[in-house]
This record gives C-alpha cells, structure tokens and sequence, in this order.
C-alpha cells in the first residue's frame, strides 16, 4: 500500500467555453465596461459575482473530472446496423465532492454513431454505471482507444474534460438480413450400422436386421432370428447424420466500382445471415474464403465457438482482388462436401461462366449458386443498410 | 431503487416544473427591479410582468405549459421592437429605460412560446441582462436584497438546467435504427439513481459563497474613478426628496406632509463643559435669508462677499473646544452644508464647497451617493477672541444687507411690530439701556407674542396668495408653520432697526452630544430667525410653537425606524464607498511591511548583542526573551504540524484498508473486534484461510459457540460481497455478540 496518495496528473484536463459561456462572456464584458464607466457599486458587484461564477465553474468542473475513474464495458462481437450497448463504470474518488452532469463520450472512428453516456449524479465515494449505445454501420473491426469524460456543471459556462486511454476492440459481423425462402434442406439420410453410434446416445432407432458380417460387434447378434434362420443375424440400427451446410463466398473484388463493393458486400451479408440460420437450426457449417494472399477454408462444425469463428472471418474479408472463385474451389477438397448441402456465393455470376461446377455438383447432397442475379429471391438485405456507408 | 420512480412524469414534468417555477421568481424578480427602480412611471410593465408570470406560474402548477402559435409570439416580439424605436427616437425614454421597456416584453413574450432549452437560456440571459439595467438605476437597499435573492435563484436555476440539458440530451437520444428514443424508464437506469438535491443544494451554497467573496472583493478592490464628474454638482434624484426648502415662499405651500425619510445622519461632540445651550436642540443651518418682497425670502449667501484668505487665516488654537461635527447626507440635499453656528472650519473629501462654507461648488463624485463632511462650530456663549473674529468678518460684509430696504413691509405689519414694543422702542430712543441689550428684548417680545397669539398648523387652505405672507398669516390666517413665525419676526425686527436674517435647516431635538450618531429626518426640516448683536454675534430666536409630531407608536414604528435607519447606512456605507479602504490598506501593509523591514534588519545586531549580554554577564534581556518565546511557539507549532501530518496519514491508511473492501470501518468494526480478540488468544487468520475457516477453527479450538461466529462471519460477507445496505441494529448486535465472546473468553482465563 502505498504511504502517500499520487499526486493526480491534472495537466491532461482541458477546458472550453461552451456556446451558453461564450454568451455569458459577452454579457460579462458588457458589465464589465458598465462598472468601469459607471461605477455604480451594484454593477461593480454584478462584476464580481459574474466573474465569481466562471472561476467557480472553472475549479468545480476541473475537480469533478480529475476525481473520476471509468471503466468500460464492450462487448466483443456485434452486428452491424444493431444496437450495441456499452456501459460505463464510473467511480468518484473524492469522498467530499459529488460529480454532477458527468458526459462521457467516445472518440470513435468513422463508421460509427456517437457514442454518449451521461450520469446526472455520482455521490462522494460512490460508483454508477453509466449505459451508453451505438450503431455500427460497417463490418470489420472497430478499435476504441480514447473516451473523453467531461463536464459543464455547475453553470453550463465552461467544459472541463479530460480524455482516458482504454482500448478494447469490437468486431462487427455484417449486418443480418432476412431469409426469404428455406434454403437449408433437412436431409432424410441415415446410415446403416451395426452399433448405435457412440456419440449420439439415445437417437439411433432399430432399422432391421441382416446377415452378420465380419467385425460386426457380437453384442448385437439376434440370437433367437439367428436360431431360427440358422445363420447369424445381426441388428441394424440407423441415426441421421448432422446436417452440414458448405458456404464457397466469393470475395473477390474484380469491379472496383461502388456498384461492385456494394454487390460484394451483399454477399457477404448474405452468407453471414445464412450462417447465423444455419447455426440456429443445428447444421454443422463450414466456409471456404479467399482473403487478398490466401484461401481459407473453414471445417464444418457446430458450435458458438464455429459460428463466432466464421462471422469473425465474414467481418475480416479485406480488399481481396486476385483470389476469385475458380481459386477458392480449387483450394477445397472434393470430399469435405460429401453428403453437405453447398452454397455457392458469388456477387457475380459471370465469374462462373468458365468453372466447371461438376465436380462439387457430384460430391454435394445439395447445391446451390447465390448471386447476384437471383439473391433477391432468397434474401431480403438489412433494411437499415446506407447505400452510400 | 424502484422502477417506479422514474416515470415520464418524474424525469420530464418534474425536473421541468422543478427549474420552471424558479426561473419564473426569477424573471419577475428582473421585471420588478427594473420597474420599481425607474419608480411609479412604470406600474404598468410591474403589473403586466406581474400577470403574465402569474399565469405560467399556474400552469405550471397544474403540470400545462401556456403557449401561442409561434406566429403571434413572433408579431409580438416584432411589436416590441416598434415600442423600442418609438421610444427611442419619438419619446423622451432615456435609451436605457427604452432598452429595459424591450427586455421586459421580449421576456414577457418567450413566456408564452412554446419553451425548449434554447429558449430557457434567452430567458435567463435577458433576465440577467435586466438585472443589469436595474442595478444601474437602482441604488436603493430595498434592490440590495432583491439581487440577493435573485442570485440564488438564478444560480438554483441554472444549476438544475444544466443537469436537465443533459437529461433531455439523453432521453432524446434516437440511433438511426431505431424508431423512437429509448424508454425514460431505461435511460433513467442508464443516467440517474434519484434527484440529487442535497448535492446540488451544496453547490449551490458552495458556488454563492465564492461568488459573494468576489463580489465583496470587486466591491473593495475594484479601483475608483477619482474624477468622473467635473464641473458643478448636479444631483437630482427624485427619490430623495427632503422637507428643507432652497426657496422661501409664504403662501405658495397648502399643506406639508411631514415625512419619516432620513436625509442626514449627525455625529455632534461638544466638550463637556459646553453642553448646556446645546442640550435642548441643535440648529442646523442650510441657509439664511435676508431680503423680503411680496411673500418671497430671497437668498443671499452668508460671508459671500469676504475673501477666502480671511477664513483661511483663523488661527488653530481657535479650533480648540469647538462642537465637532461630522454629517453624511443624502445628496439630494446638495449644495447646502448644513452646521452649527458659527462654523469656522470644514473638512471633506467628499464634496468641495465655496470659501465661505456656504454651498457645495462640486462634488468629485456626482453619483447617488451620500455627501460626508466635517464641521467645527463654536458652542454659545461665545469668548472675546472668536467675537473679534466674527467682527472681522462681519465688517467685510456689505452693510447694507441688512437695512430696511432689503425688505418690503407693509403698513400693517409695521404698526403691528411697532405697538407690541413701544416701551421698548421708547427705551431705546431714550437711551435707557444698551442697543444690543433693546434689540434682543425686541426680537423676545415679538417671539413673545406670536407664540401666544399665533397657532402652529400645517394645512394652509384658506391662504390668499394675493396678500403679503405675513400680513396674511398675522392678520388673517393667525397660524402657520414655521416658515410663517420666523418671516414674521424677522420682518418685525427688521423693521424696528433690529437685525435680523431668516434661517433655514434642520432642527434636532434630542441630538446626541457625546459623537454617536444622530438621525436626522425630513419632518425636521425647520425656519427661524437670527438676530445680530455686536456682543452676541447671530443668536437663534425661534418663534415657532413646538410642534407635537404625530408618532407611530409601537412596533411598527420600531421597524419602521430600523428601516429607515438601515436605508441610510447603506447609502452611508455601501453606495458611498469611494476605494478609500483599498487606500488604507495598502498604506496600512506597506507601513507594515517597512516596519517589519526595519525590525528585520536590526534583528542580527539585536540577536548578537543579546547574547553577550546573556553569555558575559547572564543577563535575560527582552528581546532575547521575545526570540526564546517565538522559537518556542515555532517548536511547539512545527511538532504539532508533524503530529497532525502523521495522524492524517494512519487515519488514511487505515480508511484505504476498508476502500478496497468497498466498506466503511464503523460497519465492519465488529469483524475487526472478533478477529483482535481471537488474535489475542493465539488465532490469527493465515493468508490462505477464509474469515470463516478462522471461525470455524476457533469454535473448535476456543471452544466458542460455532453458530454465533459464523453468523457474525456471514454478515461480514454480506456486507461485503452483497455490498446490501446494513441495518444499525444488526451492526450493533454484531458488535454486542463479539463483546459476549470476548468476557466468556475472560471468565476463562
């Protein structure tokens, strides 16, 4: 514990006259030329007192924003174009001086709505938590560095603030449309086998029985169809198999045109939001996607942690312009998609005038080409989407 | 916190109504100033402002809001403008009353506008800004506490609209997504726990404080203009009007109102052995009067026409034993001095006067501020030496000023004078007795008679302004004021070769002759006469009938008094402060500072030769008794300030034991006993272990009861980690228990 208290650095504190100080000022000199020409002891009073009162605002005002601390409360992950709540823990270190009219607000960058929070009162010694939101109107990534605190009790003549260093940073997934049609199939497939699955416990159902086969577990041999037939006979259980959604997005920047990034990005909002469904109705979902030197490919799983996984890798898309589709289809392997329902996501369909789609049509349960000729059909964009952001 | 407590009601209305109904004191407070300082002319905008804020202050009440389509705000406001340019250009409105008129109305008119933000801070700047004009016209103390007053409002009032600027800010707060603000019930839990009036009520206190420091400190500080009037003094104000009359005119006067008003405060101090003429009343004379036609005392300045090097050439051993004077007046009394006579010697630096002591040239500062002077009036009789001098003086004077010609008497009044003292004037054409000895017998009889004969009355309604005053007031009338008595006398005397002189002033009948203050009031404004004997110099002869002054009894009177009193010393104190403290102050520091330069520099040889005397022959001298006593006190005050510095520090420390557990020592004091107490008995908690292991193992190792010690431990928990508000009884049952265990642990030992 230290024996003395720091000496708090107030060097950092800044100080304007807000519009109302301004005013006041004006009103100020005004007196104070009266008083000087008239001398009048009220006017002379009237002075005092004015200039009494900017002082005063000056020292209070200074004192309530050393006396604060702030912590902030971000969220990691958000949406774009959904409200994000931030929250501000606020504690008085001064035991003898409330804090009153306590703004506290953001240096963002661009992108981004202002952020504000404000508490009316923080009692001597006491802590608020303070709740601010925002909007973000672009995916990727937003790195808070500065929150400025400040305040223009007591007469809202003078803003004293002073600006707190805490990054953090928030990834902001694109913005979630809506699905027109029911694009993920469920499957009716199951597999044989002669066992119930280890994992699935309880949800392999008996199928039949047939003849045993070599390694088959002896445990389940019918015994009494096997007397009565002679031979062994085994029984067959069957369980579904996870359902498994392939998402192939096309990042590639070729038209550097607005009405190109604007159709890219679409399509990136598109596969978040069939991400985001895919994982709410259970599929293992998996995602191949070419950034500005590499593809990457996501396996398929299931999970919050997949799902942050793959929307985090939807936000992080970056100015890819080389790597377009017939490249990201080349980097996946055939049998990934094996029994998988595969989208395939492209802002522009003529880029797939010269692949040959065959191959992953064969491997895949089902298959699909998103683009921009036909997303309307499926996908309804976020309505609060700026075409000029 | 409930959720309740933050109804739209409670964070719009509320907070709203809670800054509205002040700011609404406030502007009426502005409106009346303004308006009663400009007095009666301007009833109208007091009671126009007075209905306008009335009715917002009901609708308020009532939770509504008085507003007109912004159309006719606007027409109104344009209106307003037009009243400004008339009154400027085509009336005979001073600009700044015209300017005052406009600020009225505009407020008058943002009264009645839809009010935002925006509008509430025009409100209050116009409010200030008619403060302002108010304070350059007003002076009076009745304005003093009005500003008072409006300084806590307005401080209150901008306070909480500050606070409610940003509320408002986040109540309204919509994000582009989103369709309508969030719910008040929401941002009520994101920016405010409840209405923090005892903070605010301690800043506002705080915040006034420095403001009247700085206030007092413009007011003392603030350097004075020493010659911002030149020229002749000219105060005219209208609200400080007195009884005394510059112009004697019988007749023209059909009633006086005798009024309360202080014009003049008076410090008399006479030396002790000189009281006796003074004792029953004191004549303050403003002006005398010598010449007299149809009803009509012309003024003819006293010693107007001696030189000034004859005042100047009084010798100083003649101003000894001489009434002292000292008198602040309302200016408005201007240019008469009033004093005693014969007074011989003024002093001010308030006022500079004529030569002869007789009016005010100029005033340095020609402001509503009371004029201060001092005078020094020789007491009656006077000595051999001071008659000289006043015959000196009085043979300067032209001798003509005092002869029958001067005066205009009619045959009437003439036989009047001369039946009431035909013995008399028998006597002195005999020469039977000495003329000045005749002359006063004269002006005693006619005082005489007109005292027996003559009513003293102040209402005049059957005067006839075509007769001479005094022919009318003695042949007619047969009462009159004092005015009518003194100009009777004096006209009598002067008739009958007596001379005689009309005097004006004040006369105080129960004047403090020991230098305390005395009031002097308008209803003491008074005339008398003077009569001249070379052996008496001018006496007062007063033919006046005391007059019994109808008096306020009781406590209203008290008050009253008090009032005026109070009216008068701040005229005195406040409004006439010229910077002299600034002045003294700074000459009083410097003396100060020199002397304690001089004592400084001879300290060393002082220091040096104490010590010799101490060393050589043991001799304890004075200084070096002085320096033992101050390294003393300084020992003494340096090991109490380590002391103290070292006490804040443990008493630091010790608080920041508990600011990192979030709790204040008193709550968890009783945890502190118990674990002390277990300490003693050779249990201390070990770093790795809980506060309820420890107390787990002293159950079993002191053999204490294992139910109370962990319930003691759980509150401590929960004061901790709940962080819920602790109940003083279970506090103080904590703390009992922890006592309990500590004497069963005694017993046992």
């Amino acid at each position: 514990m230290p024996s003395r208290r720091p000496r708090q650095d107030t060097s950092h504190i800044r100080f304007r006259f807000t519009g109302a100080g301004w005013l006041f000022m004006i009103v100020v000199a005004f007196i104070a030329l009266t008083a000087i020409k008239n001398q009048s002891p009220f006017i002379i009073s009237f002075l005092g007192i004015s200039v009494g009162a900017l002082i005063f605002s000056f020292f209070i005002s200074r004192k309530m924003v050393v006396s604060v601390r702030l912590r902030r409360n971000v969220p990691i992950r958000a949406w774009q174009n959904q409200t994000v709540h931030i929250g501000y823990y606020l504690r008085n270190t001064s035991r003898r001086i409330s804090c009153l009219g306590l703004h506290i607000e953001e240096l963002v960058p661009e992108g981004i709505e202002s952020v504000a929070g404000y508490c009316v009162h923080l009692s001597g010694g006491g802590s608020f938590r303070a709740g601010g939101r925002f909007v973000v109107n672009r995916r990727g990534c937003v790195k808070f560095g500065t929150v400025k605190v400040s305040t223009i009790f007591p007469f809202g003549l003078i803003e004293a603030s002073e600006i707190i260093t805490s990054p953090a940073t928030l990834t902001i997934w694109p913005a979630r449309g809506t699905l027109k049609k029911r694009m993920l199939h469920h499957g009716a497939v199951e597999i044989s086998r002669a066992a119930p699955s280890r994992a699935t416990g309880g949800q392999d159902e008996f199928f039949g029985l047939r003849e045993y086969r070599p390694g088959d577990n002896p445990r389940w041999i019918h015994w009494r169809r096997s007397a009565a037939k002679s031979q062994l006979v085994i029984r067959e259980l069957s369980r579904p198999l996870p359902e498994i959604l392939w998402i192939l997005l096309d990042t590639s920047l070729e038209d550097l045109s607005d009405v190109g990034y604007l159709s890219r990005e679409k399509a990136i909002r598109f596969a978040g939001t069939l991400i985001d469904h895919a994982f709410a109705k259970g599929y293992q979902v998996g995602m191949a996607l070419a950034y500005k030197d590499e593809v990457k490919i996501h396996m398929a799983d299931a999970g919050l942690g997949k799902r942050c996984e793959l929307l985090d890798s939807l936000a992080n898309i970056d100015g890819n312009t080389n790597l377009g589709i017939p490249r990201t289809i080349s980097a996946m392997w055939r049998g990934l998609l094996e029994q998988a329902q595969t989208v395939m996501i492209t802002p522009n369909i003529k880029q797939l005038n010269d692949v040959n789609l065959t191959p992953i049509k064969a491997a895949s349960r089902y298959f699909s080409v998103v683009s921009d000729a036909n997303m309307e059909a499926f996908f309804d964009d976020n309505p609060f989407i700026q075409e000029n952001a | 916190m409930p959720l309740k407590s933050f109804s739209i009601r409670e964070l719009v209305l509320t907070e709203r109504r809670r800054m509205e109904r002040l700011l609404l004191v406030m502007i009426w407070l502005g409106v009346a100033s303004f308006s009663l300082a400009q007095g009666g002319g301007n009833l109208f905008y007091l009671l126009f402002g007075s209905v306008a804020v009335g009715i917002n202050l009901l609708a308020s009440q009532k939770g509504k809001e008085v507003y007109l389509q912004r159309i006719f705000v606007n027409a109104c406001v344009l209106l307003a403008t037009a009243n400004l340019f008339i009154e400027t250009f085509f009336s005979s409105t001073s600009l700044l009353l015209a300017l005052g008129h406009y600020l009225i109305l505009i407020q008058l008119c943002k009264l009645f506008e839809r009010k935002t933000n925006r509008d509430y801070v025009q409100m209050m700047i116009l409010s200030m800004l008619l403060m302002v004009a108010a304070a350059l016209t007003a002076s009076q103390f009745w304005f003093a506490i009005l500003l008072a007053v409006y300084l806590v409002l307005a401080s209150y009032t901008a306070i909480v609209f500050t606070l409610k600027r940003g509320l408002d800010a986040a109540s309204r707060a919509r994000l582009a997504i989103e369709s309508k603000p969030m719910a008040l019930r929401q941002v009520a839990w994101n920016v405010i726990r409840g209405w923090p009036s005892g903070a605010i009520k301690k800043q506002l206190v705080l915040s006034i404080s420095i403001m009247v420091v700085f206030a007092l400190a413009a007011f003392i500080f603030m350097p004075r203009e020493a010659s911002s009037a030149k020229g002749t003094f000219g105060i005219q104000s209208d609200n400080l009007s007195s009884g005394f009359n510059t112009t004697i005119n019988l007749g023209s006067t059909k009633s006086i109102y005798l009024s309360d008003k202080v014009v003049m405060l008076v410090n008399v101090k006479v030396p002790p052995n000189q009281k006796g003429p003074l004792v029953k009343g004191v004549y303050l004379r403003g002006k005398t009067f010598n010449s007299y036609a149809d009803s009509t005392w012309k003024n003819q300045p006293f010693l107007s026409s001696i030189r000034p090097s004859m005042i100047l050439s009084i010798d100083k051993n003649m101003l000894k034993n001489t009434v002292k004077q000292e008198i602040s007046m309302v200016p408005s009394m201007a240019p008469d001095l009033f004093a005693i006579y014969p007074a011989v010697h003024f002093e001010s630096t308030t006022v500079q006067y004529k030569n002869d002591f007789s009016q005010i040239v100029s005033s340095p500062k020609a402001t509503n501020r009371p004029l201060r002077y001092k005078v020094l009036s020789w007491p009656q009789p006077l000595t051999k030496d001071q008659m000289n001098y006043l015959a000196t003086i009085q043979a300067a004077i032209d001798g003509d000023r005092y002869s029958l010609s001067n005066i205009k008497v009619t045959r009437q009044v003439g036989e009047l004078a001369e039946k009431w003292c035909a013995d008399l004037l028998q006597k002195r054409v005999a020469g039977q007795a000495d003329r000045d000895h005749i002359d006063l017998a004269i002006a005693e009889r006619i005082k005489k008679r007109l005292e027996e004969d003559y009513s003293y009355s102040l209402e005049f309604h059957d005067a006839d302004p075509s007769r001479d005053g005094v022919e009318d007031f003695l042949f007619h009338l047969k009462q009159g004021h004092c005015e009518y008595f003194a100009s009777a006398l004096t006209v009598m005397c002067r008739h009958l070769g007596v001379q005689a002189r009309l005097a004006a002033g004040f006369r105080v009948d129960s004047v403090n002759l020991n230098g305390d203050s005395s009031i002097v009031r308008e209803k003491d404004a008074h005339a008398w006469a003077e009569v001249y004997t070379h052996s008496t110099d001018w006496i007062v002869v007063d033919p006046s009938p005391r007059l019994r002054y109808p008096q306020t009894a009781g406590w209203l009177a008290g008050i009253e008094d008090f009032w005026q009193r109070l009216q008068f010393s701040w005229f005195d104190r406040v409004m006439s402060y010229d910077g002299s403290f600034l002045e003294k102050f700074s000459l009083k520091i410097k003396d100060v500072a020199s002397t304690l330069w001089v004592k400084i520099k001879q300290m060393p040889g002082n220091l040096v030769q104490s010590w010799e005397n101490f060393l050589l022959m043991g001799e304890v001298d004075a200084f070096l008794f002085i320096s033992a006593i101050i390294v003393a006190i300084f020992g003494i005050g340096l090991a109490a300030l380590i002391i103290i510095l070292q006490m804040r520090r443990n008493i630091r420390l010790y608080r920041a034991r508990f600011e990192k557990i979030g709790l204040t020592p008193k709550q968890v004091k009783f945890i502190l006993n118990l674990h002390t107490l277990l300490k003693k008995y050779g249990l201390s908690q070990r770093p790795s272990q809980t506060s309820l292991d420890l107390a787990h193992e002293a159950a079993v190792v002191l053999d204490l009861p294992k139910d109370t010690l962990v319930e003691l431990t759980e509150l401590y928990y929960r004061l901790r980690w709940g962080r819920l508000a602790p109940q003083s009884q279970e506090i103080s049952m904590a703390q009992t228990q922890v006592g309990q265990l500590g004497k069963v642990l005694a017993k046992r030992k």
